[in-house]
């Protein structure tokens, strides 16, 4: 029997397989599917297996939610194909692969150990990502990470280290972050890799990071010239302020590391992006406020950390302005009940002119005030719509608490180049039953959406407080949005999830009236519905879809199974005209945009 | 001025200079020689191929050029082709990789791609017997072969 790995003989005169011979058409023909459909593609036949197992490999994924359990067999291939890996993306779960990563490497270049044993060891790496794989948890209702010992943990880390030293050209790295004292390898290896670009940290979801370690770390990556993108992830939880006293001093770092970066290059990058741990100590403070008055920033995007109010530099807005000018991307978090309404958030949104987008997580636009027993609003969304109104692309929300249905509805109103408008409620959203969340008031729908450009919009209503009326004027506001191409429609849950398909909501029911307003949508590809809104869909609302959205290609449900809907003649039908119409089922707290990760 | 090209059967084509000149190749080879009539050999594509390209090149003499996007990441590019590409494009398999050739020999970006998307869309969503069968390919694994081949990349399987 031939190995299927060995050179192809059969199938050379077929017409694909001349374009096949070429690697660069091979490249530019493949480019085009997912692996998914490469791995297909190499099991039709020898010769095309020979061609496109190295453009597979290419990026060896299986992180984040793509993560499966690695079969043995994997290993073979894996080493077979060691040269051609350009990008590893794995979850600490696959720690055993990272030894036959580092191992394959030691072996091949031992002698008796001959090249074709074990393959070409791995040295052209320009992507590492190890992260954790993450598990939902149903009753607290966020992702909690999986955790390994801290045997298998040791060793993945050595194992990295061999792999980051034999892997010079690194530029993107992605790893979780263990303690660190000041003469630990790994911060070693990471000062070595000269054309590093971007660098990740995560929690190993085991211990968490002191702030020393972080210190260590900028001290390590600050210097290389070519970073320019810094995340050291918020997920993070800091131990408590008692260690703090071992932190090197963090203006001293940032001073030295500016002067061997500037040394280095004529003209050195300066840090475009940038990720601090949220932290409302005040300890997390003198890195933000250091970095922002060092000269190794311009920022174009920047995940704010929480600042704590009493240690808030005493112009904040006045260091925004001048440290932050090119500053476009703004992602930050302020759930509610944080001290100060967020002061630093306030000042920085106005602080920083022409932002493109807005992306908050936990985000509430009320503050707890305890000695008066009431909330007070925070202002953040009028301050962002008065400052931004003219250059916001992108708007999204996501866990939010408290936002008001007027704040919301000037978003729409008044930012008219907005492309994306995600507006997502916490799952579940337990905390009050009183004030707005999301689209739930008349304030709603106050005056006319000029954001005509919009792309993707993704409402949540109330499933309680909306008034017929007021979705009426919502829908007939959607409909104006003719560039639309992915609509979400959400409700708001509430603390028990298990009611989200029954009851009340029955007033959300799309029927083909409401429909109607929407017969404008014409570039419309993705419609997402939570159960509710298409529980009662009949023949006519499923014609509609049919008649009017010519390009609707993806049909996503929303917390109900998918077979429900397929069962039914109406949407047989639909089905049976557009062929190619994609239904897709999502787990409500699965979904990536509801994700809360712990 | 209009430009004669030559197929490798030596059929002569002739082509405003604008539409000649959606070829990188051609466009460059006008350059080197300056202001000259004489005809452009064309080795590599047969006369019928050049008809198509030509046709290609006509509907889209006006179109804005490409500008390659570095950080673009190809699988993230849509796979839609536009509606007159997608008629043009319908072809016999034969004639679809001659076009795809012709395209990346002449260097015609815009028409390499949309003959790679063509291909693609072909697969996508295929599993390999239908691939075979699509591009009338014998499978030449046996059964073990094929089935350890599978679990090798089953990581990659669409979860």
């Amino acid at each position: 029997m031939n190995s299927p790995f060995e050179s192809p003989s059969m199938n050379r005169g077929n017409a694909i397989h001349i374009v096949l011979a070429i690697p660069e058409l091979t490249c530019e023909l493949f480019s085009n599917l997912t692996s998914h459909e490469l791995a297909n593609c190499i099991r039709v036949c020898r010769y095309w297996m020979h061609h496109l197992e190295p453009v597979l490999w290419t990026n060896f994924c299986n992180g984040g939610r793509r993560r499966t359990k690695l079969l043995p067999e994997t290993t073979a291939a894996l080493i077979r194909n060691l040269p051609y890996i350009r990008t590893i993306e794995l979850t600490l779960q696959d720690h055993a692969v990272l030894q036959e990563l580092a191992h394959s490497t030691t072996h091949a270049s031992q002698p008796g150990d001959s090249a074709s044993d074990r393959g070409e060891p791995c040295t052209q790496l320009r992507r590492l990502t190890l992260e954790n794989s993450y598990r939902f948890e149903e009753y607290l209702g966020y992702m909690k990470p999986e955790c390994i010992n801290a045997r298998d943990f040791s060793l993945l880390l050595s194992n990295t280290i061999t792999l980051l030293n034999r892997n010079p050209l690194l530029t993107h790295l992605t790893l979780p972050f263990p303690d660190v004292k000041p003469d630990d390898p790994i911060l070693a290896a990471i000062s070595n890799l000269k054309g590093l670009q971007y660098l990740a940290v995560q929690s190993n979801g085991v211990s968490p990071i002191h702030t020393r370690s972080v210190s260590l770390l900028l001290r390590a990556c600050l210097p290389l010239p070519e970073v320019t993108e810094l995340r050291i992830n918020s997920h993070v939880r800091w131990v408590d302020r008692v260690h703090d006293m071992d932190i090197p001093d963090m203006e001293t770092i940032i001073e030295e590391a500016a002067v061997t970066r500037f040394s280095q290059t004529p003209t050195p990058g300066k840090i475009k992006a940038l990720e601090l741990p949220s932290r409302p100590e005040s300890s997390s403070n003198p890195i933000a406020l250091s970095l922002l008055k060092s000269g190794l920033l311009d920022l174009e995007s920047f995940t704010l950390p929480q600042f704590a109010g009493d240690s808030l530099h005493n112009n904040f807005e006045q260091l925004v302005r001048e440290s932050c000018p090119n500053l476009k991307h703004l992602r930050c978090s302020c759930s509610s009940g944080h001290l100060d309404g967020c002061r630093h958030m306030r000042d920085f949104i106005r602080g920083c002119s022409g932002l493109l987008s807005f992306v908050a997580d936990a985000f509430s636009d009320e503050d707890y005030d305890y000695r008066n027993n009431s909330y007070q609003p925070r202002c953040l969304i009028s301050d962002l719509v008065s400052h931004h109104r003219e250059t916001l692309e992108v708007y999204e929300l996501k866990n939010y608490d408290q936002v008001a249905s007027r704040d919301l509805q000037q978003v729409l109103a008044q930012c008219k180049r907005l492309k994306r408008f995600h507006v997502i409620a916490k799952f579940p959203n337990y905390y009050r039953l009183d004030g707005d969340r999301g689209f739930e008031t008349e304030d709603a729908t106050e005056g006319d959406w000029v954001c005509t450009e919009l792309r993707e919009l993704w409402i949540t209503l109330g499933r309680y407080s909306i008034p017929k009326y007021v979705q009426d004027r919502l829908y007939e506001q959607i409909g104006r949005l003719e560039q639309l191409e992915q609509l979400t429609l959400d409700i708001n849950r509430r603390k028990d999830p298990q009611l989200y398909h029954w009851g009340d909501e029955k007033r959300l029911e799309l029927d083909v009236n409401m429909l109607g307003e929407l017969a404008g949508l014409k570039n419309l590809r993705s419609l997402r519905m939570a159960s509710c809104f298409c529980s009662n869909m009949r023949m006519p609302e499923v014609e509609f879809m049919h008649e009017h959205w010519l390009r609707l290609s993806e049909i996503t449900l929303m917390g109900l199974d998918v077979s429900h809907l397929r069962a039914k003649e109406h949407w047989q039908w639909l089905i049976g005209k557009r062929p190619h119409l994609r239904f897709h089922t999502i787990e409500i707290g699965q979904m990536p945009e509801y994700v809360h990760y712990l | 001025m209009p430009v004669i090209l030559v197929s490798s059967d030596a059929q002569e084509f002739k082509v405003d200079k604008e539409v000649a000149e959606r070829s990188i190749l051609i466009k460059n080879m006008l350059e080197d020689v300056g202001e000259s009539d004489s005809p452009i050999p064309l080795p590599n594509v047969t006369a019928a191929v050049l008809t198509k390209v030509i046709e290609y090149c006509e509907h889209h003499r006006n179109d804005p050029v490409q500008v390659p996007d570095e950080t673009d990441d190809p699988r993230k590019r849509s796979n839609d082709i536009e509606e007159w590409d997608m008629k043009f494009m319908q072809v016999d398999q034969e004639m679809l990789f001659e076009i795809i050739l012709a395209a990346n020999y002449l260097d015609i970006k815009p028409l390499l791609d949309v003959g790679c998307k063509t291909v693609a869309n072909i697969i996508k969503g295929k599993t390999p017997e239908e691939i075979r069968k699509a591009f009338n390919i014998v499978n030449d694994f046996t059964p073990e072969e094929e089935a350890q081949i599978k679990k090798e990349n089953e990581w990659a399987e669409d979860r």
